[in-house]
C-alpha cells in the first residue's frame, strides 16, 4: 500500500521531488507557501502590483517547466527566487528602451548627485515603529530609480555579492558599486529628512 | 495489372502539381525589395553630424510610438533586392553589415554582423508597411537602429 | 574630506568585498579620518536598517484562485506543446500517403524553378521556427519585442561591458 504524501507538514524537498515527478498536488503546496515572498519581491522591483502578479505567476509556469533542471544545489526558494528576478530583469530591461522612462534618472547616473548629500548622524530610524518604518522604506525605495533600486534590492534583500549583481544586471562592477552607493545615501538622506519634518 | 499508381494517386499528383505551378506563375518573381535605414536616436534637437537629415515623419511618429527617444536622424539607407534562395550583404557603415536571406512567401533571415562578427540573427515574415528594427545603445544615452521595410519593387 | 574613490572603498569594507589588504587600509583610514568613520557608520545604519525592515506584502488573491490560474497557463502550455507534437505525427502520416505523388510533384516544381530562376538560386527552404532569433557571441545577449500599435518588431542587442 502506497504511503499518501502529507503535502501541508512536508518539507520543501520532499515537495519538489514529488513535483519533479509531476505531482502537481505537491507544487500547488509548494506555491501556496512561497507565493507572498516571490509576488513581494517582484512588487519591489517593478513596484506595480498587476505587473508583479502577472510575473509571478509566469516564474511559477516556468518552476513547473524546469523543474527537472533544479537538482537541490540551493534551496527550492532561493530558486523561485531567481527565476522571478531574472523575469522582473528582463521586463525591467525591456521597458527601458520603451516610452516610460524619465530623463531625470539620467542625472542620478551621472555621480554628481550623491556628493552633495551630508553624511547623515544620529539615527534616523530611532523611536520609529516598526511598521511605520517599513512603510518609510518602501517609499524611499519608490523614489529611487529603478537601476539604483534593483541593485539595492539585489544586495541588501537578495544578499547578492557585487559581481552576481553586475552579471544579473549587466553592467561592471563599478557601476554596481556607485549606483549601490547612490542608493544608500539617498535612503539615509530621505528618512533623515522625514524624521526632521515630522520633530518640527 | 499491376498497378504502378494508384487511381488516387495520379489524382493527388494533378492536384499538387496544379497548385505548386500556378502559385509560382502566379506570384511571378519571389524576389524581395527592401529598405534598410542606419538611424540614429536621441533626446537631443541637433544630431551631433550636422549632416543628418530627420528620418520620415511617419517614421518617426511610427518609432517614437514605442521608443523612448524622441528624434531620429537617418546615417544611411540602402535600397536592395533580395532573390529568393541568394543571400544579400549590404553595408551600413564602416561598422555595421547586415545580410538578408530571402526564403520566399515574406519570410527574411536577417544576420546582422557588428565589425565583422555576426551578433544577431533573426528569422521572421516581414509584411509591407511592416518595420523590422535592430538596435543597441550608443554613447550618452542615445541609440542605433537598423530600421528594414519592404518597397514596392 | 575623502574622495569618491575612497567613498566606495568604505562602502566595500562593509560589505565584505575588499582583500585583506585593501581592508585593512580602510579600517587604518577610518582611525585617523573622522569623514571616513561617519560615512562608515551612515552606510552601516541604513544597511541593517533595510535588512530588517522590508515591507511585506502579500498577494491579494486567494490561494486556489492563484493557483487555478497557474494550473491553466501550465495545462495550456502543455497542450500547445502536444498539439504541435501531434501535427508532426499526423503530417509524417500525410507525407507517407502522398509520398509517390509528392515525389513527381518535386521534381516537376524543381524543373520549373530551374527554368525560371537566376543562376545560382536554390529551391526555397522551409523555416523552422525554432532558430527565429541567435546570439551567438558571449558578450551580447538579444531580446525582441513588437509593437501592434507601431507595425514594429524591435530587436534589441545588448552588449556587456565589463
Amino acid at each position: 500500500m502506497s504511503r499518501k504524501l502529507d503535502y501541508p507538514s512536508a518539507a520543501d524537498d520532499v515537495l519538489v521531488k514529488a513535483a519533479q515527478k509531476a505531482d502537481m498536488q505537491a507544487f500547488e503546496e509548494l506555491v501556496a507557501r512561497h507565493r507572498d515572498k516571490i509576488y513581494a519581491r517582484a512588487v519591489s522591483m517593478m513596484r506595480n502590483e498587476e505587473e508583479a502578479a502577472d510575473l509571478s505567476q509566469e516564474a511559477w509556469v516556468k518552476a513547473w517547466q524546469r523543474l527537472k533542471q533544479f537538482q537541490g544545489e540551493a534551496s527550492f526558494v532561493t530558486w523561485m527566487t531567481r527565476i522571478i528576478i531574472n523575469l522582473c530583469l528582463d521586463q525591467l530591461r525591456k521597458q527601458k528602451r520603451l516610452r516610460a522612462e524619465s530623463i531625470e534618472q539620467l542625472d542620478e547616473e551621472s555621480g554628481g548627485v550623491e556628493r552633495q548629500m551630508p553624511v547623515v548622524t544620529p539615527n534616523p530610524t530611532e523611536r520609529m515603529e516598526r511598521g511605520e518604518l517599513r512603510q518609510r522604506i518602501d517609499e524611499a525605495l519608490g523614489k529611487l530609480s529603478c537601476e539604483h533600486r534593483t541593485v539595492l534590492i539585489l544586495h541588501e534583500f537578495e544578499e547578492l555579492e557585487y559581481k552576481e549583481i553586475a552579471k544579473r544586471m549587466q553592467c561592471s562592477i563599478g557601476t554596481v558599486m556607485s549606483r549601490l552607493f547612490y542608493a544608500r545615501r539617498k535612503i539615509a538622506t530621505l528618512l533623515a529628512g522625514w524624521k526632521r519634518e515630522e520633530s518640527r | 495489372m499491376k498497378k504502378i499508381f494508384p487511381f488516387g494517386g495520379i489524382s493527388l499528383t494533378t492536384v499538387v502539381l496544379f497548385f505548386a505551378c500556378s502559385c509560382l506563375l502566379r506570384s511571378g518573381s519571389t524576389d524581395l525589395a527592401l529598405q534598410a535605414q542606419l538611424v540614429w536616436g536621441t533626446n537631443n534637437d541637433k544630431p551631433d553630424d550636422p549632416k543628418l537629415k530627420e528620418v520620415d515623419a511617419k517614421v518617426t511618429e511610427r518609432l517614437r510610438t514605442a521608443l523612448k527617444w524622441k528624434n531620429y536622424f537617418e546615417v544611411n539607407r540602402q535600397n536592395f533586392t533580395v532573390h529568393a534562395g541568394t543571400p544579400k550583404k549590404v553595408k551600413m557603415s564602416d561598422h555595421c553589415e547586415i545580410e538578408v536571406d530571402n526564403f520566399g512567401n515574406s519570410s527574411i533571415e536577417v544576420k546582422l554582423y557588428g565589425k565583422g562578427k555576426m551578433v544577431v540573427k533573426k528569422t521572421q515574415k516581414i509584411k509591407p508597411g511592416e518595420l523590422l528594427i535592430f538596435a543597441g545603445d550608443d554613447k550618452n544615452d542615445t541609440a542605433w537602429f537598423v530600421v528594414l521595410s519592404q518597397t514596392e519593387k | 574630506m575623502i574622495n569618491h574613490e575612497t567613498e566606495l572603498k568604505v562602502q566595500a569594507y562593509l560589505d565584505g568585498e575588499l582583500s585583506s589588504g585593501e581592508a585593512k587600509a580602510v579600517e587604518d583610514l577610518s582611525t585617523h579620518d573622522a569623514d571616513a568613520r561617519a560615512l562608515f557608520e551612515e552606510l552601516k545604519l541604513t544597511k541593517s536598517v533595510l535588512a530588517e525592515n522590508e515591507l511585506e506584502v502579500r498577494l491579494p488573491e486567494s490561494r486556489g484562485f492563484y493557483w487555478s490560474k497557474i494550473q491553466r497557463q501550465i495545462e495550456r502550455e502543455e497542450k500547445g506543446r502536444a498539439t504541435e507534437q501531434t501535427e508532426t505525427a499526423a503530417s509524417s502520416w500525410w507525407l507517407r500517403f502522398l509520398a509517390p505523388a509528392g515525389a513527381l510533384a518535386v521534381l516537376v516544381v524543381l524543373v520549373v524553378v530551374a527554368l525560371r530562376a537566376p543562376k545560382g538560386a536554390e529551391t526555397l527552404v522551409a523555416l523552422d521556427g525554432s532558430h527565429e532569433i541567435e546570439t551567438p557571441l558571449e558578450e551580447t545577449s538579444s531580446f525582441s519585442f513588437q509593437s501592434e500599435a507601431a507595425g514594429m518588431t524591435v530587436v534589441w542587442v545588448d552588449s556587456h561591458r565589463e
